[in-house]
C-alpha cells in the first residue's frame, strides 16, 4: 500500500522515528539543562561519587568558572593532548599498516568527531587501540561538543557575565551524567539485538558455495557502535560500518540507532529552550530542523523507489526507507555513519545528502556542534530581520554586533573554503585524480562529497575514491582541523562576547524570533548559505542525474 | 513636531551630472577598496577587460561581441554602484555649501553702548563674542546664535529648518532663540550673543556635514561584515569552479569548459551588488534627513540607537505644557453673574503684564467675548508685589483685586466681608485637580474664582499616543507635587510621571530602567539635567539648553521641539529599515538570478542542462547579458529609495516584518525572473537569434 508514492510502512517508520526521538529528547533535554546548571538529578545518588572523584582527579571545584579564552585554551589543549595519546597508540600498535600520514589523519578525525576513515579499521587497527583509543576518543569528542554548545547557550542566555562556565566541570558532567548512562543503555540494547561485544578473536567459517574457509573479525563492537551513534561520530568498528551485521544486526537495531543519532542533538534543542527560559525559541529552531529534515527524508526515499526500488548498495534487512532515513539522519547530523553505499544512491539523493552536510549539519546537527552552528544561523537571520523592522538586531534581548557576525562569518566560510578549494586542488593535480574509479560527473561528485564531508567533520564518504594516500590524508586532515577547531573557537568567542552583553526588554516593536516570518527568514538564510555550492553541484550530481535518466524520465 | 516637507537641496540635472562625473573619477583602485564588495565587482570589470584585450590577439571560445558587451555592462555597473554615494555626497555638500555661504559673509551691527540703539559699529560676525549686543534689522542675517532682548521680528529660518514659513522671534521666552545664518525679514531686534564664533549650532552642523570621512555605525559595520562574507563565499565558488569545469570536460570527453568571462558574469550577477553599492548612500542620506529635521547629532550611531528606545523621559515644563500657568476657567460665586465676574477679572488684569494676567484677558475674549474697556483716567493700578501678593485696580466704582485665597481672605475680612462656602469648595477642588485658584474680590465681596492651570500644548496627547505605538513609554519629570503631576500626566496622555524630581532621582530612575533592560532616551535642557543626560542611552538637548546639558548629550535639537524625538526615532529606524530592506531585496534577487543563470552558464559543458532553462531564455550569452543588465538597472532603480529611505510606519513588529519580507524578499525573488525574461525578449528582437551556442 502506498500513500503519495511511499509505502505506508515507510511513512510509519518516519513518523515513529520523529515521535520516538522527540519523546525521548524532551525529558533528556530538561535533564541535561539540570546537569550542566549543577542541579541535583535522579542520577546524582548513583553517579555523584564518580563525578566527585573525577573532579578531585582534575583538581577542579564545581563552582569554578572560566572566561571564553580560558575555556577555549583548555578545550584545545585537552583535544590535542588526547590526540597525542591516540597518535602514539596508533604508531606503536601491532598492525604495521598505519602510515604516519594515515595515523595523523585518524587522530584528528577521532578527536574532532569526524571519524573519516580512509582505511579499513578492522585490518589496520588493533582491537586494543579500537577500544582504548578510538572508542574513548569518540566519547571525549562528543563530550567536548556538548561543552561548546552549553557554553554558547550560557553566553546567549546570561547577561553581563565574563564567564561562560568551566570546561572541566562541563566535560566531566557531560561524560558522567549524559554520555555514560546513554552509551551503557544503548550498548546493552545492541547486544540484545545480536551485536557482538567480546574480546574474542576472529571467527572462521566455511562458506556454503565454495567450502573455503573465511574469517570474520569480532571485538567490542556494541560499545563502539553505541557512542558512534549517540556521539554522532560515525566511525564504524568495521569498514562496512552499520551495514555489517555485527554492528547493526536487525531492523530494530537500525531504527534505534537512527534515533540514537538524533537523540542528543534534539535534546540539546530542548535544553536550550529551558536555559533560555522560552520553549518557543527552541520550537522555532525545531520547526526549521524538521522542515529541512523531512524534505530530504521523504524525497530521497521517493527517488530511491521512483524507478522500482534501487537495491544497489543497500541492505535488504533494513529496506529502502531504513537506508534513506539512516543516511538522511547521518548527514543532517554530523554522524556520517552509513548502512548503505552512498555512492550507489540516486544522484539527486546523494546531492541532498551533500547539501545537508554543506548546510552545516544543523538539522538536529552534531552533538553540541549542531545546535551551536544553528544558533550562528539564527544570529544571521536576526541581523537581517532586525534591520527589516528598523531595530538594532537583537537575539534573546542581546545585541548582535560586529564581533559576533565576524565570528559567524568565519564559522560559515571555513567549510565552504575548505570544500571548494580542496576539490579544486584535488581535480587539478594528478595525485588527486589517480585514486578515482568513476568518470565524468560522478567522479566530480565523489571528490566534492569527500571534501564536503571532512570540512564539516561528517565523516561519511561516497567511497569509490581511494583517499588513503598521503595527498588526501594530509589535505583532509587540514580540512578537519580547521572545520572543527577553527569553528568551535569562533563559537566560544561568540559565547564570551554575548555573555558580557546586557539584556534589553522586548516589546511589541522588537523582533519576535518565534513567528512564522522568522521561520522563513531562518530558512532563507540557510539556503543562501549553501548557494555557493550550487555551481559545483550542478556539474556533479545534477548533470549525473540527467546522464542516468532515460529520455523524458528525469529525474 | 515640524513637518519635514522641506525644500530638498535640488536633486536636479546638474547635480546628477556632477555626481556621474564623480563616480567615473572614482574608478581608481584606491577609492574602490573602501567598499570591499564594490572592489570585488571592480576587479571583475578589470579582469574582463584584460580577457577582452588578450582575446583580441588570440582566438577565444566566446564571440567578441559578447565579451565586449559583458565588459561594457560591468563597467557601467561599477559606475552606477558609485553613483549612489556620489549623489548623496553632492546633496550633502549642496546643503552644507548653502549653510556655509550663509556663514561666511555676515557683518554684525554691534552696539557699543548697550542702552543706545544708535551706537552701532559694523564688524565681521567672526569677531563677535559671547555677551555682545547686536542690532539686526530687516534684510540682515542673524550674525550669531543668541537670544532676543528687545524688539520683535519675522525671521526666515528655512536655511536651517527647511520650513518656508517665516517665524516670529521676540523677547517672549517661548520664541526668543535666534540662530545664526537665518534672515530677518521685517522689523528689528536687539539680541545678545550666546555663543562665540565657531561654537554655534550652525558651525557644528556645517562641520558635521562637510566631514566626508564619516565613521561607519556598528549596525552598518555588522551588515557589511555579513555581506563581505557572502561575497567571499561567492568568489571562492566562482573561482574554484573553473578547475572543476576543466576536470569535468576532460573526464567526460565532450563539451566545453565554462569560460572565465561567463564566470565573471555569473559572479557579478550573484554578488550582493545592490546593497553593496547602496550601503554608503543610505547612511549619508540618513545624516541628511537628520539635518533637515534640524537636529545636530554627534554621530549617526546615536541616531540608530534611537530606533531602539523603549523609555523616554522629559521635563514637563516647555515640553508638554507652556512655561506658565494660564487661566482655564472663571467660576462665579453664588449670587454673582458670569458677566460680573468676567468683567471684574478683566479689569483686574488688563494692566497686569504677567503671563497669568495676559492669559486671563485672552480667556475673557475667547470664551466670554468680552474686551477690556478703556479705563477712566482716575483708575489706579495696583501692581503685583511680593509684599501684598495681589494685583488689581482702583476705579471710581471700587477696588478690584485678585490673588491667592489666604491673601484675599485677609483683604475682604479687613473690609468686613468673608469668603462664601461655595467658593471655598471651588478652591479646594481646583487645587485637587492640580490647578491654582485665584480669587477675585470687589471691595468686600468675593466675586468668584479664576482657575489657573498648566496648559497642555495642542497635539501632545496624539504624539504621546504615537510614541506608545512606536513602543516607547513616556515618563514626565516635574517638580510639582504628585497630585498635580498625576493630573497633568493624565491629561497629556503620558504613561508615567516622576514628581518632585531631584537630579538624583532622575539619574536613579534612568539607571534602574537600564538595569531592567530598557533603552532610555532623555530630553532635557537645564544644567541639573546633565547627569541624567549623560546616563541616558540617547540624550537630546534643546538648543536653548545649558552648555553642561549640551555636552552631556549626543543630539541637539535646534528647534527646541520636545517631541522632536519622534522624528529622530523615525530617522533612526528608517536608516536601519532601508539597509535591511535593500539587503533582503539584494539577497532574494541574487538567489533567483543564480537559478536563472546557472543552466545557461554551464550548458556548454553539459548540454542536457538546457532542461533546467525553465524561463526558456534564448541563449546562454543572452542570459548572462540579460542578468547583468537587470543587475545594473536594479542598482540604478534603487538609488532613489536609498536616498529617500524606506518609510517607517508605527505598526507592530510582526506585521512590519511580514510586510517588508513580502515586498523585498518575495518581490525581490520574483522581479529578476520577470526582468531577465523581458530583457532577453528585447535582446532577441534587437539582435535576432544571435549569439547562440
Amino acid at each position: 500500500m502506498t500513500l503519495a508514492g511511499l509505502l505506508i510502512t515507510d511513512w510509519l517508520q518516519l513518523l515513529a522515528l520523529l515521535g520516538v526521538t522527540l519523546a525521548f529528547a524532551y525529558p533528556l533535554g530538561m535533564y541535561m539543562a539540570d546537569v550542566y546548571e549543577g542541579e541535583h538529578t535522579f542520577l546524582h545518588p548513583i553517579l555523584g561519587p564518580l563525578e566527585r572523584a573525577m573532579m578531585w582527579l582534575m583538581r577542579v571545584q564545581p563552582h569554578q568558572v572560566m572566561t571564553w579564552k580560558e575555556y577555549t585554551a583548555h578545550f584545545l589543549t585537552f583535544s590535542f593532548v588526547c590526540g597525542a595519546a591516540l597518535l602514539i597508540q596508533l604508531l606503536v600498535q601491532k598492525y604495521p599498516s598505519v602510515s604516519p600520514d594515515l595515523a595523523i589523519n585518524i587522530t584528528l578525525s577521532f578527536i574532532s568527531g569526524t571519524q573519516w576513515q580512509s582505511a579499513a579499521p578492522e585490518t589496520s587497527i588493533a582491537l586494543f587501540t579500537q577500544l582504548t583509543g578510538l572508542t574513548v576518543q569518540s566519547v571525549l569528542s562528543a563530550a567536548t561538543g556538548l561543552c561548546v554548545m552549553i557554553a554558547l547557550i550560557r553566553g546567549l542566555t546570561r547577561s553581563e557575565r565574563k564567564d561562560i562556565g568551566h570546561f572541566w566541570v562541563d566535560l566531566i558532567r557531560g561524560l558522567v551524567y549524559v554520555l555514560l548512562p546513554l552509551c551503557f543503555l544503548l550498548a546493552v540494547f545492541l547486544v540484545s539485538q545480536g551485536c557482538v561485544q567480546t574480546f574474542g578473536e576472529t571467527l572462521s567459517f566455511l562458506s556454503l558455495d565454495d567450502a573455503t574457509p573465511h574469517s570474520v573479525m569480532t571485538g567490542p563492537v556494541a560499545s563502539s557502535a553505541a557512542i558512534k551513534q549517540l556521539g554522532t561520530n560515525g566511525g564504524g568498528y568495521f569498514l562496512a560500518n552499520a551495514a555489517h551485521p555485527f554492528e547493526n544486526p536487525t531492523p530494530l537495531s537500525n531504527f534505534i540507532q537512527i534515533v540514537a543519532m538524533l537523540l542528543l542533538p534534539a535534546a540539546s534543542l530542548f535544553c536550550f529552550g529551558k536555559m533560555a527560559g522560552s520553549m518557543k525559541q527552541a520550537s522555532i529552531i525545531l520547526a526549521v530542523t524538521l522542515f529541512f529534515f523531512l524534505v530530504p527524508a521523504i524525497s530521497t526515499t521517493l527517488l530511491e523507489t521512483a524507478h522500482g526500488p534501487n537495491w544497489e548498495g543497500k541492505e535488504v534487512r533494513f529496506g529502502i526507507a531504513g537506508a534513506t532515513l539512516w543516511t538522511t539522519a547521518s548527514t543532517a547530523t554530523s554522524g556520517g555513519a552509513t548502512n548503505a553505499a552512498i555512492d550507489s544512491f540516486h544522484p539527486l539523493s546523494s546531492m541532498q545528502y551533500m547539501l545537508l552536510i554543506q548546510a552545516g549539519e544543523i538539522f538536529f546537527g552534531g552533538v553540541g556542534t549542531g545546535l551551536a552552528c544553528m544558533l550562528v544561523f539564527v544570529l544571521l537571520a536576526v541581523l537581517i530581520s532586525g534591520l527589516l523592522i528598523g531595530r538594532t538586531p537583537k537575539y534573546l534581548g542581546k545585541t548582535v554586533g560586529v564581533f559576533e557576525i565576524k565570528m559567524a562569518s568565519i564559522i560559515i566560510l571555513i567549510p565552504a573554503f575548505m570544500t571548494m578549494l580542496g576539490a579544486a586542488i584535488a581535480v587539478s593535480v594528478s595525485v588527486g585524480t589517480e585514486g578515482l574509479t568513476a568518470h565524468g560527473a560522478h567522479a566530480l561528485s565523489q571528490i566534492l562529497y569527500a571534501f564536503t564531508s571532512v570540512s564539516n567533520t561528517n565523516g561519511s564518504a561516497m567511497a569509490g575514491l581511494n583517499v588513503n594516500t598521503p595527498f588526501y590524508n594530509l589535505i583532509t586532515m587540514l580540512a578537519i582541523l580547521l572545520g572543527r577547531f577553527g569553528a568551535m573557537t569562533c563559537m566560544l568567542a561568540i559565547a564570551g562576547s554575548m555573555a558580557e552583553k546586557q539584556k534589553t526588554i522586548s516589546n511589541a516593536t522588537a523582533l519576535n524570533t518565534t513567528t512564522f516570518v522568522f521561520f522563513c527568514a531562518l530558512c532563507a538564510i540557510i539556503i543562501i548559505n549553501v548557494m555557493p555550492y550550487f555551481p559545483a553541484i550542478v556539474l556533479g550530481p545534477v548533470a549525473e542525474s540527467f546522464h542516468l535518466a532515460p529520455e523524458g524520465t528525469w529525474p | 513636531m515640524t513637518s519635514n516637507e522641506q525644500k530638498n537641496p535640488a536633486l536636479n540635472f546638474s547635480l546628477i551630472k556632477n555626481a556621474l562625473l564623480d563616480s567615473v573619477l572614482r574608478l581608481n583602485p584606491l577609492d574602490q577598496i573602501r567598499s570591499p564588495i564594490l572592489f570585488v565587482i571592480y576587479m571583475g570589470a578589470v579582469l574582463s577587460t584584460l580577457i577582452l584585450f588578450t582575446s583580441l590577439f588570440n582566438s577565444s571560445s566566446e564571440p567578441l561581441g559578447f565579451m565586449l558587451s559583458v565588459t561594457l555592462i560591468l563597467w557601467v555597473t561599477v559606475v552606477i554602484a558609485n553613483l549612489g554615494e556620489a549623489i548623496a555626497q553632492r546633496l550633502t555638500e549642496a546643503g552644507a555649501a548653502e549653510l556655509q555661504k550663509a556663514n561666511s559673509s555676515y557683518t554684525a551691527k554691534k552696539l557699543t553702548n548697550v542702552n543706545n540703539k544708535d551706537s552701532v559699529v559694523t564688524l565681521p560676525a567672526s569677531s563677535l563674542h559671547k555677551g555682545d549686543i547686536v542690532l539686526v534689522e530687516a534684510g540682515d542675517f542673524i550674525p550669531a546664535d543668541g537670544i532676543v532682548i528687545e524688539g520683535i521680528a519675522t525671521v526666515d529660518e528655512s536655511a536651517i529648518t527647511g520650513e518656508s514659513a517665516p517665524v516670529i522671534r521676540e523677547t517672549n521666552r517661548e520664541r526668543n532663540i535666534v540662530t545664526r545664518g537665518t534672515l530677518v525679514l521685517s522689523d528689528w531686534i536687539l539680541m545678545e550673543v550666546t555663543a562665540d564664533h565657531g561654537e554655534s549650532a550652525l558651525d557644528r552642523l556645517t562641520q558635521m556635514t562637510t566631514k566626508m570621512k564619516r565613521q561607519k555605525t556598528p549596525n552598518e559595520l555588522t551588515l557589511e561584515v555579513f555581506l563581505v562574507a557572502t561575497t567571499i563565499a561567492l568568489v571562492i565558488a566562482c573561482a574554484t569552479f573553473y578547475p572543476l569545469s576543466l576536470f569535468y570536460v576532460e573526464q567526460a570527453g565532450t563539451g566545453e569548459p565554462t569560460t572565465l568571462m561567463i564566470l565573471i558574469g555569473l559572479f557579478v550577477c550573484i554578488a550582493p551588488t545592490t546593497i553593496g553599492g547602496l550601503l554608503s548612500p543610505i547612511s549619508i542620506s540618513g545624516m541628511n534627513r537628520l539635518m533637515k529635521a534640524n537636529v545636530v547629532a554627534t554621530s549617526l550611531r546615536s541616531v540608530e540607537a534611537a530606533g531602539d528606545i523603549s523609555l523616554l523621559l522629559f521635563d514637563k515644563t516647555g515640553t508638554i505644557t507652556y512655561g506658565n500657568r494660564q487661566a482655564a476657567s472663571i467660576i462665579p460665586a453664588p449670587t454673582v453673574t458670569h458677566r460680573e465676574i468676567v468683567k471684574a477679572s478683566l479689569l483686574a488684569s488688563v494692566a497686569d503684564d504677567t503671563p497669568e494676567g495676559r492669559s486671563i484677558v485672552d480667556l475673557a475674549f475667547k470664551h466670554y467675548h468680552m474686551k477690556p474697556e478703556a479705563l477712566d483716567k482716575e483708575a489706579k493700578i495696583i501692581p503685583f508685589s511680593a509684599e501684598t501678593r495681589m494685583s488689581g485696580i482702583i476705579t471710581s466704582q471700587g477696588t478690584i483685586v485678585k490673588g491667592a485665597q489666604d491673601v484675599i481672605e485677609l483683604h475682604v475680612a479687613s473690609q468686613g466681608g468673608m469668603i462664601p462656602k461655595e467658593v471655598t469648595q471651588q478652591v479646594e477642588m481646583i487645587s485637587r485637580q492640580g490647578g491654582t485658584p485665584l480669587l477675585v474680590a470687589e471691595n468686600s465681596k468675593v466675586l468668584g474664582v479664576i482657575q489657573l492651570k498648566d496648559i497642555i500644548k495642542p497635539g501632545i496627547k496624539e504624539r504621546m499616543g504615537y510614541l506608545r505605538i512606536m513602543g516607547i513609554k513616556s515618563v514626565m519629570i516635574t517638580g510639582d507635587n504628585p497630585l498635580t503631576a498625576a493630573a497633568i500626566a493624565a491629561e497629556a496622555g503620558v504613561d508615567d510621571f516622576l514628581a518632585q524630581a531631584s537630579p538624583e532621582a532622575k539619574l536613579s530612575t534612568i539607571r534602574k530602567a537600564q538595569q531592567n533592560g530598557e533603552v532610555v532616551a532623555m530630553v532635557g535642557d537645564g544644567t541639573n539635567d546633565a547627569p541624567a543626560l549623560a546616563q541616558a542611552d540617547v540624550a537630546v538637548v534643546m538648543n536653548n539648553g545649558s552648555d553642561a546639558a549640551k555636552q552631556a548629550s549626543n543630539m541637539i535639537d535646534l528647534d527646541s521641539s520636545p517631541t522632536k524625538l519622534i522624528d529622530v526615532v523615525k530617522i533612526g529606524k528608517e536608516i536601519l529599515m532601508t539597509r535591511g530592506s535593500l539587503t533582503t531585496m539584494s539577497l532574494a534577487n541574487e538567489t533567483s538570478k543564480f537559478l536563472a543563470v546557472i543552466p545557461a552558464a554551464f550548458v556548454g559543458s553539459y548540454p542536457a542542462l538546457e532542461k533546467l532553462n525553465v524561463l526558456h531564455l534564448s541563449s546562454p550569452e543572452n542570459t548572462v547579458i540579460a542578468a547583468l543588465v537587470f543587475n545594473a538597472s536594479a542598482l540604478l532603480l534603487f538609488i532613489p529609495l536609498a536616498l529617500k529611505g524606506v518609510r517607517y510606519q508605527a505598526i507592530k513588529a510582526d506585521a512590519l516584518l511580514l510586510k517588508n519580507t513580502l515586498i523585498y524578499g518575495v518581490g525581490g525573488f520574483a522581479a529578476p525572473l520577470i526582468g531577465i525574461k523581458l530583457i532577453d525578449l528585447v535582446l532577441v528582437a534587437l539582435l535576432g537569434q544571435a549569439g547562440g551556442p
